[in-house]
């Protein structure tokens, strides 16, 4: 994204739209994945399946902010995301007992080729770009 | 599963998703032929489900979780498809892209998800 001032764009249009869909993909991904563990295998490792639906909810909050230019929400979800992925990335290596299992943010998302990690920085730098 | 279907869905997920990035990148709409192809795509993702379930009952493999990434990959095209109707642009063009490149990734776990729980794994 190159420099330049902000275009007051609505935050889910042109390369918005393509924002909302990985957004929306990692949406659906986590969500499944979430709905899977805790219906099957709650007892197996719990604090990582209960991280997983937060990640989840997070991402479905996100794909519906940026959609509908719901800046302070979109801002709020991807902020959190961002905690998130790096707080349970260090977590997850610091005390791999506690995540037998792995959620789209252990490791700092290396499971998902990283994309957990670049999408928020992608995300606040696009919601800067068309304040 | 049936190897042939998977490699078919493989094969051409990644086409639409290159054809899909170069004319993002040209920045022109694509032909109606990558529309065609979409729809295609969705009707091998479709058989390849309808396969699976009728193939349940032979299988040994964590069920809930296959029929998570069936419904995922049901759920892509027709996805991209809504995101890209109202941005007939490059941007519009490029969520297909992603959304055949996803498919494809969801197809090879699919697989070995399925090998996994195939009989004599």
């Amino acid at each position: 994204m190159p420099e330049s001032r902000p275009t007051g764009q609505p935050t889910g249009k042109g390369p918005g739209r393509l924002l909302v869909a990985v957004y929306a993909t990692f949406a659906i991904a986590a969500s499944s994945r979430a709905g899977y563990q805790l219906a099957t295998k709650y007892d197996e490792a719990p604090v990582a399946y209960v991280l997983s639906a937060v990640a989840a909810a997070v991402y479905l909050l996100a794909t519906g902010a940026l959609l509908r230019d719901a800046r302070r929400l979109a801002l709020a979800c991807i902020v959190f995301e961002l905690v998130g992925v790096l707080g349970v990335g260090a977590w997850s290596l610091a005390d791999p007992a506690r995540f037998p299992d792995a959620t789209v943010w252990s490791s700092f998302g290396a499971g998902y080729g990283y994309v957990p990690l670049v999408l928020p920085v992608l995300g606040l730098l696009w919601l800067r770009r068309t304040r | 599963m049936v190897p042939g279907l998977v490699v078919a869905l493989l094969v051409l997920a990644l086409l639409l998703a290159v054809v899909a990035f170069v004319f993002a990148a040209l920045d022109r709409l694509p032909p109606t032929v990558h529309l065609q192809g979409l729809l295609l795509l969705q009707l091998l993702v479709v058989v390849q489900a309808v396969v699976a379930l009728a193939r349940l009952g032979g299988w040994d493999g964590p069920v809930g979780e296959l029929v998570g990434y069936l419904a995922v990959a049901f759920l892509l095209v027709p996805g991209g498809m809504v995101l890209a109707l109202e941005e007939r642009t490059r941007w519009g063009t490029a969520v297909l892209g992603a959304a055949c490149l996803v498919l494809a990734v969801v197809v090879f776990r699919l697989q070995v998800v399925w090998d996994a729980g195939a009989p004599g794994a």
